[in-house]
């Protein structure tokens, strides 16, 4: 039930409950003193006051007596009837007086014995009669003296056992006042104890109430913390604060399970895309394989291809008919198209797989140019093409893979003399800054705006309908841009339609093979 | 002058038979590597071409085996490839080959390449 008050009611009720013990403790403390104040007024005004009616009785009889007793020695001298008068005159008042004390012992709430009250009474009046009688006589008469002794001594008896009643009477009733004043004090001191007891003992479990859910929520929150989700949250039934604190817990709790899921769901994405990647790495080295493969398959024929052409062109089978000499020609240079068509395939293969190793040594840049003009002049003067070069012998010697720089050169300027029908291919090159600026200008149609990024990528021409025109795979650009990348250097090309184009590339003098060697291997790990 | 040709392929023997009995050399031939180690032990030739890829013994252990003979270790050995790989040509050289060749080879660069080592 206690779990169900709020912190705050909780909060409220300990100092409430010791206000409560308190009020309960005043108001029990009054109600006591009052009954002890009431016991001894009935006391004093009770019991004290028989006695010490009785006793002024007594005094006041003892006095009459003695008056009487006074007055008879005086009859018997036969002296001073005056002083008879005055006896006479106030003994009627005395005897009121003394009757007036008995009825006020009779009326006393705290009742005598009325027996001896009684007694007391009737000797009284008897005695007021005889004591009466004689002070109204002046004569001795011996036989109402001896009853008025009579009387007087058991009246004077009745009166000291009243007094001794009444005293006792008081004593019992002081003595009783004590043990209840005694009692109620005891009862007082016990409730008080019991009071504080209750006190520290509500405090306490409403402290209990408040700390327990809280330290409870706090244990929770802690094992949330440290990934343990499968915890179950109590109080979360609860319509207090705890109540409200541990919904939201459960929220987070629900929240870190779900975030827990998603966590173990990405590493699974994460181990399966591994296991993809190392198939697709798998695939890709099989195909690298298989190219390899194929190319050396297909080198096979086409080296008995070109070989049995070449010599028969050459006449080493006998003189060609002049009517087969063409054909022949065409045989060969077709094998030696699909050469380099089966070559560029090997190449790219190679780049992917990152197995496109260059083979690092010096070069003269010139060398490289004059080998690439004299492999492509039967083309430019069959075209009728001018070849102009501009390449300094004073350039540095570079550093480098010569064979695939000389690759790269021979695909600009192959596709310059290819595309262009008229004018001129120009060669140039410089060196500044470190760095070998190489260009091959023509004057061919010109390349598009729109085609000049995509030319250098894969498979790419600047239309189909050229490719069917003009022959080629697309590779052969793509390649030689990658040559240039893992020099260290770019690929660039300025074009105009309808004037020409420019292709470039710009490499370090001297590449560092750390580069091209941290290029593969970056092929390689994937 | 004798010619070795150590070659699987039987057409690629033809042309390089044709090629050098058209200048007038003697061709001997062999299909596989233990073949050719064979015969250039018997008939001791005055050059070898060697094709990298051979049944039974390939071109490169071949080419060490020959070497290793000390009435064969002057001969010299071409080696014709047609692995595309690059270090093709390191292996051969390191394997003990005197100059390398790839194939498709031109016969016409061939004939002057072997003319030229075995002069």
């Amino acid at each position: 039930m206690l779990s169900r008050l709020s912190i705050n009611v909780k909060v409220f009720v300990a100092p409430f409950v010791v206000l409560v013990l308190f009020i309960a403790g005043s108001v029990a403390s009054i109600v006591v003193l009052r009954e002890q104040g009431a016991a001894f007024r009935e006391v004093v005004g009770g019991a004290f006051d028989a006695a010490t009616t009785t006793s002024r009785l007594t005094i006041m009889v003892a006095g009459i007596h003695s008056d009487v007793l006074r007055h008879l020695d005086m009859m018997r001298l036969e002296q001073d009837p005056e002083s008879l008068k005055s006896l006479r005159e106030s003994l009627g008042q005395r005897f009121d007086q003394a009757e007036a004390m008995l009825q006020s012992l009779e009326a006393n709430s705290y009742s005598l014995d009325a027996d001896l009250l009684h007694d007391v009474a009737e000797f009284l009046t008897i005695y007021k009669v005889v004591a009466t009688k004689i002070a109204q006589t002046t004569t001795l008469n011996p036989t109402l003296v001896s009853t008025l002794i009579a009387h007087h001594q058991q009246l004077e008896e009745y009166l000291d056992q009243l007094a001794t009643v009444t005293i006792k009477s008081a004593k019992d009733k002081q003595q009783q006042t004590a043990i209840s004043v005694n009692r109620a004090m005891n009862a007082l001191g016990l409730a008080t104890l019991a009071g504080v007891i209750v006190a520290i003992v509500a405090t306490w479990f409403i402290g209990r109430a408040i700390s327990r859910p809280l330290s409870q929520m706090t244990s929770v929150m802690s094992s949330l913390a440290a990934g343990d989700h499968d915890i179950a949250i109590p109080a979360i039934e609860s319509r207090d604060e705890v109540g409200s604190m541990a919904r939201a817990v459960e929220v987070f709790r629900q929240r870190s399970i779900q975030l827990h899921r998603r966590e173990s769901e990405l590493a699974q994405m994460v181990d399966r895309l591994a296991i993809l990647r190392d198939r697709a790495d798998e695939a890709s080295r099989a195909k690298s394989a298989f190219l390899a493969n194929m190319s050396h398959e297909l080198r096979t024929p086409l080296n008995a291809l070109i070989g049995y052409s070449e010599m028969l062109h050459d006449g080493l089978y006998g003189n060609l008919p002049e009517k087969a000499r063409n054909p022949v020609a065409r045989v060969q240079a077709n094998a030696k198209h699909l050469l380099g068509l089966i070559n560029n395939v090997l190449d790219l293969s190679k780049i992917e797989a990152g197995q496109f190793t260059l083979q690092m040594s010096d070069y003269s840049l010139s060398g490289i140019v004059e080998s690439v003009v004299s492999a492509t002049e039967s083309l430019s003067q069959a075209k009728n093409l001018r070849v102009t070069i501009d390449v300094p012998q004073s350039l540095p010697l570079g550093y480098g893979d010569e064979q695939r720089l000389t690759q790269v050169l021979l695909n600009l300027v192959g596709n310059a003399i290819k595309f262009t029908d008229v004018g001129t291919i120009h060669i140039g090159a410089t060196a500044s800054d470190g760095k070998f600026d190489i260009v091959v200008r023509d004057t061919g149609p010109g390349i598009p705006e729109s085609h000049r990024q995509s030319i250098f990528e894969e498979f790419q021409q600047v239309d189909s309908s050229s490719t069917r025109r003009k022959g080629g795979s697309g590779l052969g650009l793509s390649i030689a841009r990658r040559i240039v990348e893992l020099h260290g250097g770019r690929m660039y090309l300025e074009s105009e339609v309808g004037r020409g184009s420019t292709f470039g590339f710009v490499l370090p003098v001297r590449s560092s093979p750390d580069g091209t060697e941290e290029a593969d291997r970056a092929h390689t790990d994937h | 002058m004798r010619i070795l040709i150590i070659e699987d392929t039987e057409d690629n023997r033809t042309i390089l038979r044709d090629l050098f009995e058209s200048v007038g050399y003697t061709v001997l031939e062999a299909t596989n590597g233990e073949e050719g180690i064979a015969s250039a032990e018997r008939e001791h030739p005055d050059i070898i071409l060697m094709d990298i890829q051979l049944p039974v013994l390939d071109g490169y252990e071949a080419t060490r085996r020959i070497k290793a003979i000390p009435a064969l270790s002057g001969t010299p050995i071409i080696a014709v490839t047609s692995h595309a790989l690059s270090d093709d040509e390191q292996k051969a050289r390191a394997a003990g080959c005197d100059d390398y060749v790839a194939k498709p080879f031109s016969p016409r660069a061939l004939l002057a390449k072997v003319q030229q080592l075995a002069r």
